[in-house]
């Protein structure tokens, strides 16, 4: 028990650090790369989670996070940034620094509503804390920065944080659920990225920014 | 006089294994790049035909120029004794942790000066561009440590071994401050994100831009002095976030297993810093704070993760 309690925690700061690295990338690739590290990194940790509960399913999700976030979704974004293959480096609205420092304010902000939410609580608050921040930075990651496909990259990186949270809060949804919700996300990031290339065909850019000038 | 022994002892495994750590990073990158690369044993042999060399001194320079490799030498050297190799036992006691962040600053200012003595523009350059990177690695190496320093209760790098039950490297806050304590060594280094240290011929160039007026046996002793450095921080590094095979007591069996450790250690950080130096191309310098930046962010991290103690 206490080795899964490790080996899920350990996962979660990798999943935090390639966190971190997002917002220091400009590339899509590089990006594209944390999200399969992290994603990898989930698998792992739901892999153990499942190995040691000797919960089944859980080994299952993790077969299928593998397999769909590993493999799946980050082929098919780099299939759309092929196509599109305007620029390869997604403009900030601000500067890396600004960003990064950014970052650690919304830990600590998250580091406070998470200690205060388990205030009198035997859990230790940074599982809470990690995925707060993860879910936060993902959110500011789409605010600013105005390529398309990195508003649906935010998405993910959000997704995956929600799941991390569910590991490590609550041992792991119910099967149907994680399965419904992996689905959801295939689909729906299936959508995006056919979006993403119809932007671009149609206004020549995918700066979000631009679209507010409607071709008429 | 056991002490003394120690020390000798220590000296020498320091003179023997720094080259070879540089001489097995330049083997691995070889490799990893498919090509053959030069043999472990080159920087002994780079040192040797470096001794039997002429000095060639320009005649701008000044007395700074000629004792700053000596001074920068005997500063590393210090700090390298600091770092417990296979033995956390506190035989050392004045290993002080700001004492050790502070005397490898001693070589960089140092060198920094002879860069600017010699008045070749590219010295002066790199002397610049060498102090706006350490201005930004070295609040990020104290905070990378300090946050070990801070569950051990103590400043003494002998201390921060064992300081806390577990192995750093598998908490959460260990592993934040473990990878922001490698980044800072990168640069520390000036390997290739920071500074690429293969080229003499770019206008990119920091390290090499200093020392580019040394010749003959004064370049041999920063090569040396850069070496030592090398296998200093990645002991350090190796030790601190991942204490295994130290050895408690005075034991030959145990110090057998404990030296085993130590080459193992020593090869894994080889095979990290040359696939690093593979992996990543260099950034431009305006964006060396970026990369120093995630490195404070993530020991500002550990930090919190510390000090709230969990």
């Amino acid at each position: 028990m206490q080795c899964y309690n490790n080996v899920v925690t350990w996962m979660g700061t990798i999943i935090l650090i390639s966190g971190f690295l997002t917002v220091l990338f400009r590339r899509f690739w590089n990006i594209l790369a944390c999200y399969r590290i992290q994603s990898l990194a989930l698998a792992i940790a739901t892999w153990t989670a499942g190995r040691m509960t000797g919960n089944g399913h859980l080994e299952m999700i993790a077969y299928a996070t593998l397999l769909v976030k590993a493999i799946l979704i980050p082929s098919w974004i780099r299939h759309v940034l092929k196509r599109i293959s305007t620029r390869t480096e997604a403009r900030l609205t601000v500067g890396v620094a600004f960003y990064l420092f950014s970052a650690a304010g919304l830990l600590l902000l998250s580091h406070v509503v998470a200690s205060r939410a388990l205030y009198g609580l035997r859990a230790s608050p940074e599982a809470l804390t990690e995925v707060l921040a993860l879910v936060l930075i993902g959110l500011f990651q789409m605010m600013t920065r105005r390529e398309a496909v990195t508003q649906m990259m935010g998405i993910l990186f959000i997704e995956n944080a929600l799941t991390l949270a569910a590991l490590q809060l609550a041992k792991g949804l119910p099967m149907v659920i994680e399965l419904g919700i992996m689905l959801d996300v295939l689909i729906g990031i299936l959508a995006m990225g056919i979006l993403v290339y119809r932007i671009q065909e149609q206004f020549d850019t995918t700066d979000t920014a631009r679209l507010s000038t409607l071709h008429g | 006089m056991n002490t003394l022994v120690l020390l000798f002892v220590k000296l020498t495994g320091l003179l023997l294994l720094a080259p070879i750590l540089q001489g097995m990073i330049k083997r691995l990158k070889g490799t990893i790049q498919g090509r053959q690369g030069p043999g472990v044993f080159q920087p002994f042999r780079d040192v040797k035909k470096l001794l039997a060399k002429r000095r060639v001194i320009s005649r701008e320079t000044s007395w700074v120029f000629g004792i700053a490799p000596i001074v920068a030498f005997a500063a590393v050297l210090t700090a390298s004794l600091m770092v417990p190799w296979i033995d956390p036992t506190p035989w050392n006691y004045m290993s002080d942790l700001l004492l050790f962040v502070y005397l490898l600053a001693i070589p960089r200012f140092m060198m920094a000066l002879a860069g600017l003595d010699a008045s070749g523009s590219f010295g002066g350059m790199s002397s610049s561009r060498e102090m706006a990177v350490s201005a930004l690695a070295e609040p990020a190496l104290l905070l990378a440590l300090l946050t070990l320093a801070l569950p051990a209760r103590s400043l003494n790098l002998q201390n921060l071994i064992g300081g806390s039950d577990a192995v750093p490297i598998f908490t959460p806050a260990g592993l934040l401050a473990g990878v922001a304590f490698f980044v800072v060594v990168v640069a520390e280094l000036g390997r290739i994100p920071v500074d690429n240290p293969d080229t003499h011929l770019e206008l990119t160039m920091i390290h090499e831009g200093m020392v580019l007026e040394y010749s003959g046996p004064q370049l041999a002793l920063i090569h040396l002095t850069y070496w030592i450095k090398q296998v200093t921080l990645v002991l350090l590094l190796m030790n601190v976030f991942a204490p295994f095979g130290l050895v408690f007591a005075i034991d030959a069996a145990a110090g057998l297993v404990a030296v085993g450790w130590l080459l193992a250690k020593l090869a894994m950080a080889a095979i990290a810093l040359a696939l690093t130096e593979t992996l990543l191309a260099k950034l431009r310098l305006f964006q060396m704070m970026d990369l120093m930046g995630l490195s404070l962010v993530l020991s500002i991290t550990a930090l919190l993760f510390v000090a709230t103690g969990s």
